[in-house]
């Protein structure tokens, strides 16, 4: 299986050049199927071993390609880990979507014998998911010494307002792609996206709920931390229109690097991350936060409750937010870095990216980023059925 | 008092030779399908927890909201199974009676699309079917398509997709029934007068219905439940009933929804199957 795994990888860079969310996207669609389990993620559910060795092994949950890593699949940023702690991380690409990651943990969970995992790195919201189950354990701030580099723009999440249960990881910023060989302009508002004529029929939208709805809110002058249902209504109000008057092709996940970089989508909300690589292999391709802000999502580093190595969990933690650390992730996965001082890191690994707001976005830029309310389960589920309608579901 | 042993054993024999099967289906059938029909005459919400109150509106809310996906569903894998048949049925009548030496390795070519994954196979159809892809070029050149129409993200891809990734389940029956076929039969039919055609249709056609059969069911039932095609190829307008199980069961959280649709669909695809297979039998066609 793991060679055609690295088959499907090599296509898919043919076809755009990304890897981390694609491949999530394409994990996500298989529904929960095993069809990729064998290809892109170890098997789940592998016990932490007891005894003396669970000192010095730890297993880690995250996104696939989340993390720097080399092409015969080594992580080095973890194998340094290793060197200096004598700790073994094993990186569990077991998260493709959040909402399938959240099915398969829920029971061992809500049954109380706990999850393998030390460390957990969900999206935002499904971190305060967590934190509401009282899923999640407060961080011990004494033995993370480096938490002082977390920057200022992320120290006050809706989600974990005073930062007790995590740190970001990395962020992930929603805005508009444009591909100019097929628009021949820039678009810069989500008005034009949703009505401007010349894009009838090449514009799609993200399959995620808080990244479409926020946006659109957004635009509509709402912000999506603090919202009613008006303003909700409004967003799936602007969705539909859209979609009746042809306006839009399809919705997606991260399926929309495809359509982008093939000319058959001219514009569409994407994340910055993706389109920082994207563009990399086609100039045309070009990214925007729309004139009226955009959202941000993070993924977290939380401990959750009942984990197998407290202790080392930290250890890990305080690791990724030493700034050289950090700069070395974020050149591989090109998402937004959270830790001050990283900046200067990436400098002597790649100045170019250390210049790219996308990545380091400055004081001004992050006016502009807004994160999503966060909304108890009852909540959810109402603005995610009336999302799901719009989307034909 | 041996004859008695042995008829004892000749009289368990059987049993314990199911015995395995009979265990497997518990486990790995039978006790999935109970939990899914308990699951869906649930009530409550995620946050309280779902209780067993044989909430028989679960079903009357999932047949009056979702019939429309139902019917989709039912209609893009009919479509499909169709074009299934008449893509397989020459390509396995030419390989069983045209390929000669050939043969077999045109049966590996017809399998050899399995050794991929569905979803790499499914996205390769973005490329083929894209605006600027040979395919909507050639149709739009013939006039089938304008200049702003396309094929992704419509009704044809999705039926395409579910057509070609199915495909080989359609193939390899009717090759099996097609090559089983006593080839003196159609000598027979062309000593006794009949034209080519018309040994066709009153002896091999006849004679490879049971792989026809199977081969409907194969591509028929998988294609009514998927949902990788509408959500790679479609659009808001091309959901089927697995994306709508999906959406309700993941993101909606709405497991007893999510149990009552599957159930139906079950249902459904059984109802369809037996009426079917009913007319098939009673049919007597050529």
């Amino acid at each position: 299986m793991s060679s055609f795994g690295a088959r499907r990888q090599l296509d898919l860079s043919g076809l755009g050049g990304m890897t981390r969310r694609q491949v999530m996207q394409l994990a996500a669609v298989a529904g929960g199927s095993l069809l990729l389990a064998g290809c892109t993620t170890k098997p789940t559910g592998v016990a932490p071993s007891n005894g003396s060795s669970s000192s010095d092994q730890i297993i880690w949950s995250n996104w696939p390609l989340s993390v720097d890593t080399e092409d015969d699949g080594t992580i080095p940023s973890l194998v340094e880990f290793e060197e200096r702690t004598g700790i073994r991380v094993e990186y569990l690409a077991e998260i493709n979507s959040n909402d399938e990651w959240f099915a398969k943990v829920q029971p061992l969970m809500q049954g109380g014998q706990g999850i393998p995992a030390s460390v957990i790195s969900p999206t935002d919201w499904m971190g305060g998911r967590f934190i509401s189950l009282d899923w999640a354990q407060k961080l011990d701030k004494s033995k993370l010494a480096n938490a002082k580099n977390l920057l200022p723009a992320f120290q006050s999440p809706a989600f974990d307002p005073t930062r007790d249960y995590s740190l970001a990881w990395q962020g992930w910023l929603v805005g508009i792609a444009v591909n100019t060989d097929v628009t021949g302009k820039d678009v810069r508002t989500v008005q034009e996206l949703l009505t401007d004529p010349a894009l009838k029929g090449k514009v799609s939208l993200l399959t995620e709920l808080r990244e479409t709805t926020g946006t659109l809110m957004l635009a509509n002058g709402a912000d999506p931390g603090a919202f009613n249902d008006d303003d909700f209504q409004q967003a799936i109000e602007d969705i539909e229109s859209a979609r009746q008057s042809g306006q839009l092709r399809r919705f997606t996940g991260n399926d929309y690097a495809a359509d982008l970089s093939q000319g058959n989508i001219g514009a569409c909300l994407a994340w910055a991350g993706d389109v920082v690589q994207l563009a990399k292999d086609n100039p045309a391709i070009k990214f925007f936060i729309p004139d009226s802000g955009g959202v941000l999502m993070e993924d977290v580093l939380m401990v959750p409750t009942g984990a197998p190595d407290t202790e080392a969990a930290h250890k890990l933690i305080d690791f990724y937010y030493e700034p050289e650390v950090a700069a070395q992730v974020a050149a591989y996965v090109n998402a937004v870095c959270p830790v001050a001082g990283a900046q200067d890191a990436m400098a002597s690994i790649d100045p170019e990216l250390a210049d790219n707001p996308l990545i380091f976005p400055d004081a001004e830029e992050m006016k502009k980023m807004f994160t999503y309310k966060p909304m108890d389960l009852d909540e959810n589920q109402a603005r995610q059925s009336a999302f799901d309608k719009a989307l034909g579901l | 008092m041996t004859s008695a042993t042995t008829a004892g054993r000749r009289r368990w024999a059987p049993y314990l030779l199911l015995a395995p099967m009979v265990v497997w289906l518990l486990a790995f059938f039978l006790s999935p399908l109970v939990t899914l029909v308990m699951g869906s005459l649930q009530s409550g919400s995620f946050q309280e927890g779902f209780v067993f109150t044989f909430e028989v509106a679960n079903y009357v809310h999932v047949v009056t909201t979702y019939w429309p996906w139902f019917l989709r569903s039912v209609a893009f894998a009919a479509i499909a199974t169709v074009c299934a048949l008449l893509i397989a049925y020459p390509l396995a009548y030419m390989i069983v009676f045209k390929s000669g030496r050939w043969k077999y390795l045109l049966l590996v070519l017809v399998v050899a699309p399995l050794f991929a994954s569905f979803l790499v196979r499914t996205l390769a159809w973005t490329t083929i079917l894209a605006d600027q892809g040979v395919v909507v070029g050639a149709l739009r050149t013939v006039g089938l398509l304008g200049p702003d129409q396309w094929l992704l993200a419509t009704p044809v891809s999705v039926i395409a997709g579910l057509t070609y990734n199915f495909l080989p389940f359609m193939a390899l029956p009717i090759f099996v029934s097609l090559d089983r076929i006593d080839r003196r039969l159609i000598e027979a039919a062309g000593d006794l007068y009949a034209s080519g055609f018309r040994a066709f249709r009153r002896v091999t056609l006849p004679l490879s219905l049971p792989g026809i059969a199977a081969g409907t069911l194969l591509v028929f039932i998988p294609a009514a439940g998927d949902f990788v095609n509408a959500q790679l190829l479609g659009s808001v307008d091309t959901q089927m009933i697995g994306n709508v199980i999906d959406s309700q069961y993941l993101r909606a959280l709405d497991y007893p929804t999510a149990s009552a649709i599957s159930v139906t669909l079950i249902v459904l695809i059984i109802g369809l199957v037996a009426l079917s297979l009913r007319r098939a039998r009673t049919d007597e066609l050529f």
